[in-house]
């Protein structure tokens, strides 16, 4: 699950920026930010990465617009005449670019909606997994003692449990008539977001754990404590500001796997549910005709490759940007 | 050394209760649809309802039922009972592991020697173009959906479908008697099933070995007058490689525990995956609480063998 996040470490990113400060005087200064993106911006990959990432952005958030520019009749509409004398999809054509599938829905718009799934799925999972884990992961660190025990054995036993077993368990669990925990989460999107949360916030409260239990012995905590500051204080507006790096590393490695794990779960009927557009749910019903009907399969499998690898690209770039020794370059 | 063996069992023991414990609770608390409705079948009325929830304990109170959950499970090894097939989950699964340990065994060679030998390359060679493209290419296999993958491969390599008839295609390892038949059989599954496995290993491979090749002891191996060929396959491979070893135990777990059904599923493979599958789609809950269960005892059980090798190969640790 954490493709280079082990190699990362906070004291290396603030000595760099520490460094900075003290040749001040003499070279212009370059705030954190700004090294940061210099960085970045030498990465190539990442670069065509999020180019790339703003594409599909645009048009999940534009899909109507995208499919009446090409003329493509929109996700939900099982146009008979797109089928052949046979009743078999056809292929990519200048009506259906991508083709239609086994019931005449065009796979150009089903893949452009599919993008609004991914992206909603992959953010929303994200924000509430790195809030999660953070918070346990800080009062872990923190508080230490009970405290500590609870959630690490807790955390413990999540990591021998498989995931993706317990996420299908789970998602299968909920997704008989009006979802689980008395109807709150409904089958569906929201089913899938917590089924990912659920799972993943192991990882980010290991990491920010161990950050925070080097952290709070640094001069800056005791400063803050000998002037009268709560722990509620020191716990967000000392540490957590503290912990930006590797709370953006976890989320930007976290992100690409959350858009494969939604597809994994689609694919296996109890992520989205039909008609709703996935890509992981339309390589599903593709599996079947593959023989024939390649570019059904084709099409969304491309878009979650380039997808996630832009994500990958982006991220490692992020990591190597905010930790300028990492061992990958 | 001993001691640090009773010690990781003890914790072993100690996990699996939590493990089992968390289980319960989750597929306890979280279904919103009754048990006893789902085994009663659709035509039962209340009365007949009630009874099957008198017999499977339902009516009981969460501390009752869990007891006598952990007593099957700790004492008679019972995984629960599968409803749609009227046998208990633990036969279901036994008689499915064959073909996931058979995946899974030629997967993991695949992905072993192909990691670890990129990962060397690579970092013997960094910053060179074929350190570079193959990391470009490795990131490309993590970023492809294993399901896409297989599909994808038997589109253009099983000898049914294929365009370019190579390897044997979906289904085949069902129907292959000889030990030569099945490997044939397993071919694509294990490079597929390897592919990002592979590439994950390959750069944990790389960043340890960069890591090892700054130390002094290789250095001073050099400076020895040692060929390159024995400083690296000797002294850097041999303290490189003790992490990649941690990530072996866990992740051959969670393979055999299940984690393998979206290969299973796509080659159409009869293992514990695909058991998993056919119960989520007859929404056999008590089956996919049963391989949750088995799987969590697989990657305790695996982590344990790890710690274990680990402090064998890295003395360290045992006395931390």
């Amino acid at each position: 699950m954490s493709v280079g996040i082990s190699d990362f470490s906070l004291e290396e990113a603030e000595a760099e920026t520490g460094a900075v400060e003290l040749v001040s005087g003499e070279i212009a200064a370059r705030s954190p930010w700004e090294l940061f993106l210099r960085r970045f911006r030498e990465d190539k990959f990442a670069i065509a990465g999020l180019a790339f990432l703003l594409v599909v952005i645009l048009a999940a958030i534009f899909a109507p617009l995208v499919c009446s520019l090409v003329g493509a009749p929109g996700p939900y509409r099982a146009d008979q005449n797109a089928l052949d004398i046979f009743g078999q999809p056809t292929g990519p054509s200048s009506a259906h670019l991508f083709g239609v599938d086994q019931i005449g829905r065009d796979v150009f718009s089903r893949v452009i909606y599919g993008a609004r799934v991914s992206l909603i799925v992959a953010l929303v999972s994200c924000v509430l997994t790195s809030a999660i884990g953070v918070v346990c992961g800080l009062l872990a660190g923190y508080y230490r003692g009970w405290v500590d025990t609870v959630i690490s054995r807790t955390v413990d036993a999540f990591l021998a449990i498989p995931y993706l077993l317990l996420a299908i368990g789970l998602a299968s669990a909920c997704s008989f008539g009006n979802g689980c925990v008395g109807g709150l989460i409904k089958p569906g999107i929201p089913v899938v977001v917590a089924v990912i949360t659920f799972t993943s916030w192991t990882y980010p409260a290991r990491i920010i754990r161990g950050q925070v239990l080097s952290l709070r012995e640094k001069e800056f905590v005791d400063a803050s404590r000998s002037l009268g500051a709560s722990d509620f204080r020191i716990v967000f507006k000392e540490l957590l500001p503290n912990l930006t790096a590797p709370i953006v590393v976890f989320a930007t490695t976290f992100l690409p796997q959350a858009i494969l794990y939604e597809s994994a779960l689609s694919f296996l009927g109890v992520g989205v549910q039909p008609p709703t557009a996935s890509w992981g749910q339309m390589i599903a019903d593709a599996s079947n005709n593959i023989n024939t009907q390649w570019w059904y399969m084709l099409f969304p499998g491309l878009a979650l490759l380039f997808t996630v690898l832009a994500f990958n690209f982006v991220g490692d770039a992020m990591t190597d940007a905010l930790n300028p020794r990492s061992k990958r370059a | 050394m001993f001691r640090y063996i009773v010690r990781r069992i003890l914790w072993g023991i100690a996990m699996l209760f939590i493990v089992s414990a968390v289980i319960f609770l989750i597929f306890y608390i979280l279904p919103s649809a009754d048990p006893a409705v789902l085994r009663a079948g659709r035509n039962a009325g209340p009365q007949q309802i009630a009874a099957i929830r008198h017999v499977l304990g339902l009516d009981k109170p969460i501390y009752v039922q869990y007891l006598r959950y952990m007593r099957d499970v700790f004492l008679h090894f019972n995984f629960g009972y599968s409803y749609q097939y009227s046998v208990p989950v633990r036969q279901l699964i036994f008689n499915r592991l064959p073909a996931t340990i058979w995946l899974v065994i030629g997967a993991v060679i695949i992905w072993l020697g192909i990691g670890i030998s990129v990962g060397i390359i690579s970092a013997v060679r960094r910053r060179s173009f074929v350190d570079r493209a193959s990391m470009t290419t490795s990131l490309a296999f993590i970023s492809a959906p294993v399901f896409w993958l297989g599909l994808v491969s038997l589109y253009l390599f099983a000898k049914d479908i294929g365009r370019f008839k190579i390897f044997d295609g979906q289904g085949s390892f069902a129907g292959a008697s000889t030990v030569f038949e099945k490997a044939g059989a397993m071919l694509l599954p294990w490079l597929v099933l390897a592919a990002a496995t592979a590439a994950i290993y390959a750069r944990y491979m790389r960043a340890s070995m960069i890591d090892t090749m700054g130390e002094d002891y290789i250095r001073t191996a050099r400076a020895k007058g040692l060929p390159e060929r024995t400083v690296i396959l000797r002294h850097g491979l041999r303290s490189a490689i003790t992490p990649i070893v941690t990530l072996i135990g866990l992740d051959v777990g969670t393979l055999l525990a299940g984690n393998a059904i979206l290969t299973e599923t796509v080659f159409n493979i009869p293992g514990v995956g695909r058991l998993l599958y056919q119960a989520i789609s007859q929404s056999d809950l008590t089956t996919i609480q049963g391989i949750t269960l088995f799987g969590a005892f697989f990657i305790v059980f695996f982590n344990l063998v790890v710690d274990i090798a680990y402090a064998y190969l890295d003395p360290r640790v045992r006395y931390s």
